[in-house]
């Protein structure tokens, strides 16, 4: 618990404060000058996220980028948040990650941030202005896409299992949420 | 923290007294800033109005205080109101039957879409959100498992509450 006492003393937190987190295999990130500090995840969501990161960056054109976690995304001064897997455009990123809003951010859902990723951070990025939030949820599996109209977030698409998702923001392609499952024997 | 697991309250209880607000949500852990004055201001009123209505079963108390609402989610309301025979001596270690929040910059989003569906999925009756900027009251009532807007009241609009109790309150009187 001694990193704990590296936190500034009753202020709201900064990107500055996270450079001092410890590399603990926890997610550190900042909403709205809260620290919020989330589980590693487990081996079966980085592996969901690794099969969507690769149908992502097959369809993804040469302008745009698709990264996956951890990379900072910093929404403003107090927000500093690192989704699953984000799509921006190349010439955006500096070398400490992205300064600025993406066109999409996915979030893989994990019993530990649920809660976080549906209504946090879905509404955190609506404020924001990113065009596009999907959600995966790997109990099913499920594919949740919520799009910005007129600055709300209104969901567009919800497939489970084999159903197709054939998205056309921020590029085309074709999500079938089973087949982001890895299969093991 | 411990290597990577999701936390737990006992986690929790070992981080230090630094002037922070810890709260474990799911194993998560949100750390927020130390509210300023008029937001104390605010709350103070509130829980001189709910105290002086409280029937006798019945105990307000403020935050900082640990509501646990499960072995991975302990949250710190603002002003919380539970049956007497509830509370042991470290916490609140069942739903309360009213969380009250006072809104700050940090916490707008937190009180206005995480905590309210915590305390909706462990079965808060009530929940009150007061704006100290705006001199807004808002209650929600659980119906069907889900939080329904029954009142928004701004300025000198006198509200009643039926729960936990009948108590009136106007949001002008809440400022000092």
């Amino acid at each position: 618990m001694d990193t704990m006492t590296l936190l500034p003393q009753g202020r709201p937190l900064t990107r500055d404060d996270l450079d001092a987190m410890p590399d603990d295999g926890h997610r550190y990130e900042i909403i709205d000058g809260v620290l919020v500090v989330t589980p590693a995840p487990s081996t079966g969501h980085q592996d969901l996220v690794r099969q969507l990161f690769l149908v992502l960056s097959a369809a993804c054109p040469d302008e745009l980028e698709v990264y996956f976690a951890p990379l900072e995304v910093m929404l403003s001064e107090d927000t500093v948040i690192e989704p699953d897997l984000l799509v921006a455009r190349s010439d955006e990123f500096t070398g400490r990650g992205l300064p600025g809003a993406p066109l999409l951010a996915v979030e893989v859902l994990s019993p530990g941030t649920r809660r976080i990723d549906l209504v946090v951070k879905r509404s955190r990025l609506e404020a924001a202005g990113v065009p596009s939030y999907w959600v995966v949820d790997p109990e099913e599996p499920t594919l949740t896409v919520w799009e910005l109209v007129e600055g709300h977030y209104v969901e567009v698409a919800h497939v489970a299992c084999q159903e197709e998702y054939a998205a056309t923001s921020p590029f085309p392609v074709t999500i079938v949420p089973a087949r982001l499952r890895r299969h093991r024997p | 923290m411990p290597w990577s697991r999701p936390l737990t309250r006992a986690d929790l209880d070992e981080l230090p007294d630094d002037g922070h607000r810890y709260e474990l949500i799911d194993g998560s852990v949100l750390i927020t800033p130390v509210p300023h004055v008029a937001h104390q201001a605010v709350l103070g009123r509130v829980l001189a109005a709910l105290s002086a209505a409280c029937p006798s079963e019945l105990e307000v108390l403020p935050g900082p205080f640990n509501v646990t609402l499960g072995p991975a989610t302990s949250l710190q309301p603002d002003l919380v109101v539970a049956r007497h025979d509830d509370f042991t001596e470290h916490d609140l270690p069942v739903a309360p039957l009213l969380v009250v929040e006072a809104l700050t910059p940090h916490t707008r989003r937190l009180d206005l879409t995480l905590k309210p569906s915590c305390y909706a999925a462990a079965g808060t009756a009530s929940y009150w959100v007061i704006d100290p900027d705006e001199l807004t009251l808002t209650a929600w009532e659980l119906m069907d498992g889900a939080y329904v807007e029954v009142a928004h009241v701004t300025g000198n609009d006198e509200w009643t509450a039926s729960l936990p109790f009948p108590v009136t309150l106007t949001p002008a009187t809440l400022r000092t």
